[in-house]
This record gives C-alpha cells, structure tokens and sequence, in this order.
C-alpha cells in the first residue's frame, strides 16, 4: 500500500495532484523569460 | 475566541483592502483600465487572481466537507483544475484569448465572442446568460462565507450576508477590474499561508502522512451509510462503478467543474489583461501551486479530519457534535476543535478572502454584462458611459445575488457553483475553443452553438438532471413527476455531458452550412496567431 491509499483510482488522483503541480512549475520555470517579444501589446 | 483580537485582525485587513482598492481606484479612469485593467497586469497578481477568483469559500467549505463525507476520490477535481484550470486554459486558451482580446479590442468576454464572429446578438444574448446565471453562483458564494462567520462568530447570517456584499461591492465599484485583482491578490496570498499552514499541521497532528491515509483506510467501517447507500465504500476507495455516488463525481464534479472552468468569463477575460505571452508563462507556474494547495488541502483535511473526530470522540466527521449531518459544518468545526486558536483568526480571514476574492469578479463580471454587454449593445453607444452604466449594472447584480442567498434552500452549496459552471461550459466552450481555433466557424454556426447549448443545458438541468430539477421543482409542477425519466443512469448524469457535445455539433454543422466569414475580419481576429505568428507581431 502506497501512502497509507490503497485503492489504486484514489492513488492515482492523489499523484495527479503532485505531478500536475510539478508540470506547472517546470513549464514556468523552462518559459520564465520566453514569449516577451511577440511586441503585441503597444501603445496605441 | 477573543473578539477583541479577531476585532483587530478583521480590521487590519479591511484597511489593508481599502488601501489596495484605492489604489486600484487612483489608476482607474478608461473604460479599458475599468473592465481589463489597463492590460498590463503583473503576472503573480493575475496567476493569483485567477486562483482566487476560481477558488471561492463554497470549494472550501463545500467540497471540503463533501470529501469529509465521500473521502478522497474528490482529489481528481483538484487534478482537474490544475491540469485543465490552469495548464491547459493558460497555453492553449489564455494566450490566444490574450492576442485576439486585443486584435479586436474587447473589454469582456461575451464581447471577445461577438466582435470574433461580428455579431451583436452574440454579445447581449452571452450577457444576459451572465447577467441572469451568475446570481446563482455568486449568492452560494454569499451563503458559503456567511454560513462561516455564522458559525465561527455567532453573527447573524442575515447580518453577515449584508456586511460581505456592501464591502465587496464598495471597491468593485469604485476599482473596476484592477480593483478587484490588486485585492484579489492580497486575498489569494492570504490564502496561500493559512491553507499551506492547515495542510501541514493536520497531517503532523495525524502522525505523517502514511500515517494518516492508513488510519482513515481503517475507518472503512465506520463510512457513513448515506454514502453506503449511493455507493461509496471508504474514505481512500473510489467509489462502484456506475452507482449513483460515481456517476455524480464523475459527472457533475470532475467534468463540470473540471472543464467547465474553460468557459468562465469571469476568468477567462483575465487573459486580456496581461502585456505578453512572458505573464502567462510565469502565471502558470504560480497558478499551479496556488490551486494545488487550495482546494487540495480542502479535501484531503475533510477526508482526514474523520481520523481526527474518530480518535477524539469516536465518531465520524458527519456526526461529529457541532456537523450534526450538516456537510458544509465538517470544515468549520474541525478548524474549532483542532486547530491552535489563533489559527483560527487566520482561517477566518482566509475564508473571508476567499469569499470576497470570488464575489468580487462575479459582482464586475455581472456590472460589465448588464452595463457594457446588454445595454450599450442594444441601445447601440459604445463607450460612452460605460464606467458609470458599469458600476449601475454592479448594483443591480449585487442586489439580485443578495435576494436569491436569502431565498436559495440551505444545503445548496457544492451543487450551485457546478451548475453555474454547467451552463456556461454549455453555452460558451464549442463557441470558444472554435473562436480560437477554427476560423471556418461563422456567425450563424456560433449563435446556433450558444443558443442550442443553454437550451439543452436548462432542458437537462429542469427535466432530467434529479439533484437540480428535484430542488427547482419546475418538471414536478408541469408534469406531476420530479423529473421525466426516473431510470437510472441519466437521472445522475450532469447537464454538461450531454450539452457540451450538442452545442459542438451545432456549431460545427450549422458554420459548415454557412458562408465562411470576411477574410478580413479573420485576419485581423487572428493577426500574429499561429502561421501568422512573427516576432514583430504588429501595430
């Protein structure tokens, strides 16, 4: 039994929840500075 | 409790909201400062706005005492609202929304959808689904909040509710979106440090986190027969497939919720309102952590705080002195009785936070629908008076949220905020996503996609959907008959199973039927998006 949850669905939700934060942060992190230059919001 | 420190806690912080509105209120003048905040918003204000706003005291209180009761399969909502509540509405949806909001110069959502597609109809028919839907959400949001400080304060729920929707209404008013964001920050950091803080203490006073889970797999037996009966067998295990209990979370919660929240107005006019695609990468990030340790720590504190009241007096979250069976009360008392008590002046104003950061888009979402959306439309002058007709239409849909709290049946709250979110991934997600991506849609295809998904929604949700047609009684008036079909599964089955899918087929067809739209008015939609994308982008 994994974490005290032995149902494997609950499991995997608890999981989810930890990965999908990770993915979150490493996206943030690898873009912090990328997507700056498209010029698109400018003084009217 | 000493009411003399929450006294100067409460006050600390509503002069600390009172600074920030008017600081808001300084820097707002335009109607484009007033209804997208001058779009040049910081992205940890706007990733934590958006959490905040997306995170109401109805998701803590609510659903936290929902999963005290069902346990912890809930924990795929909250999955659900950060892979698809942030990750994939920041890339996919925010960053195009972001690009076309200002190819095309919108201020609000329901005006994204109408200049993209060049239909007026679009506009004042979106507005008024906001305008008459939103009441609904916003006044569980009132009556999650109110309920709290009912309980916590001993305050008179009437009296709660009126002191929430004056101060809320106060700085929405004057500070129109930035207002609402520069508070929602404050609010949502708020949040952050007592829900962070409640997670790690409740698994420490539980022995770890290992610990904890296998004592609450243990009390298996002592799973309430309520959720026995709809098919639920402990507090760690998921629930028999296709029982009443499965169909509902997988239905209502994770889907409604889950992808509804793609088609929030309130959150997605949110992505107009930053310089560049740069904010929306970092607000990912930030947006990430901020809805996993929210509603994640909601959910997995209602499971274990079954672990706590067990150990403490035998018995179960839900019959805990204090619950009485009263789901929306598990959180609450569990915060009473477990917690250090300063921490629960914390929680109480992060409650409150919570509240107020989700009314307070709700309220401008609503102002902007009636004033900017459906009266400057229809009376056909843009921009005239749209920060006063604004602020009217704040008022009017203040008023209306607070009738509706007063009058709403008391155990409402996990299922107003899912039905809300319902009807609008019915009436917008096809008509949005096709927005985005799908430059063959027109504006017949459109206007057939939103028309034909509210009405299948309000269809479903009157007539067949049980919970909701039992509650508004309509189908037992007309026909005699709670809903039309009594048979198992489609009594349990969420209106936007069944909409989302018609609403896309209507969309998709009738705009094949049609005329493609002005390539003109395409390109200039989709200027500097996808094989036009180049780094100059473009005046």
């Amino acid at each position: 039994m994994i974490l005290g949850i032995p149902d494997p669905w609950v499991l995997s939700g608890y999981l989810l929840v930890i990965l999908s934060t990770l993915l979150c942060v490493i996206y943030g992190i690898i873009n912090w500075n990328k997507g700056d230059d498209d010029g698109f919001i400018d003084e009217e | 409790m000493d009411f003399t420190i929450l006294a100067i806690v409460f006050s600390i912080y509503f002069i600390a909201v009172g600074y920030v509105g008017y600081l808001a209120w300084k820097r707002t003048k335009s109607s484009e400062e007033f209804m997208v905040a001058g779009r040049k918003t910081n992205p940890y204000i706007m990733a934590i706005s958006y959490g905040a706003t997306f995170i109401s005291t109805a998701a803590i209180v609510g659903f936290g005492g929902v999963a005290g009761q069902f346990g912890l399969s809930l924990l795929w909502l909250v999955f659900l609202n950060i892979f698809v509540g942030i990750f994939i509405a920041f890339i996919f949806f925010g960053k195009r929304t972001r690009k076309m909001g200002h190819n095309l110069k919108s201020l609000t959502f329901p005006e994204f959808l109408s200049q993209r597609f060049n239909s007026k109809f679009i506009q004042y028919f979106s507005g008024g689904i906001i305008f008459f839907g939103m009441p609904i959400y916003a006044s569980v949001v009132l009556i999650g909040a109110a309920r709290f400080m009912e309980t916590s304060l001993s305050l008179n729920f009437h009296v709660a509710l009126i002191i929430l929707a004056i101060i809320v209404s106060a700085y929405v008013i004057f500070g129109g979106l930035r207002g609402v964001m520069y508070t929602d920050a404050l609010q949502g950091s708020i949040m952050l440090a007592g829900m962070a803080f409640l997670l790690i203490f409740t698994y420490w006073i539980l022995g770890g986190v290992t610990e904890a889970h296998t004592a609450l797999t243990n009390l298996a037996p002592h799973f309430p027969a309520s959720a026995q009966a709809l098919g639920g067998a402990g507090w760690t295990t998921f629930p028999d497939l296709g029982s009443p209990f499965w169909w509902s979370l997988v239905s209502t919660i994770i889907i409604g919720v889950g992808i509804g929240v793609l088609a929030q107005p309130q959150l997605a006019v949110r992505f107009m309102t930053v310089k560049s695609d740069k904010e929306l990468n970092r607000a990912v990030l930030i947006g990430g952590i901020f809805i996993a340790l929210i509603p994640g720590t909601a959910y997995i504190v209602g499971s274990l705080s079954n672990v706590y009241f067990f150990d403490k007096i035998g018995q179960i979250s839900l019959n805990a002195p204090g619950v009485l069976e009263n789901v929306d009360k598990i959180i609450p008392t569990f915060i009473n009785s477990a917690l250090p008590e300063w921490f629960i002046y914390i929680f109480l104003l992060t409650l409150l936070a919570a509240a107020m950061s989700t009314l307070s888009s709700q309220f401008h979402a609503q102002g902007t629908s009636l004033g900017r959306d459906i009266y400057e439309t229809l009376k056909k002058k843009k921009n005239a008076e749209s920060v006063s007709l604004t602020r009217v239409g704040i008022l009017v849909g203040v008023a209306f949220s607070f009738v509706l709290s007063l009058i709403l049946p008391g155990s409402v709250v996990a299922q107003g905020t899912a039905l809300f979110y319902g009807i609008c991934a019915a009436a917008f997600l096809s008509v949005y996503i096709c927005a985005l991506y799908w430059k063959r849609a027109t504006r017949e295809g459109a206007i057939a996609g939103i028309v034909s998904g509210l009405g299948v929604s309000l269809f479903w949700l009157i007539f067949i959907f049980g919970k909701t047609a039992k509650g508004l009684g309509i189908c037992q008036f007309l026909t005699g008959q709670p809903m039309l079909i009594q048979t198992m599964p489609f009594s349990s089955i969420d209106a936007i199973i069944i909409a989302v899918p018609i609403s896309f087929i209507f969309t998709i067809v009738v705009s094949l039927l049609t005329k493609p739209m002005n390539k003109e008015d395409i390109d200039k939609a989709y200027k500097g998006i996808g094989s036009n994308e180049s780094k100059t982008g473009g005046k």
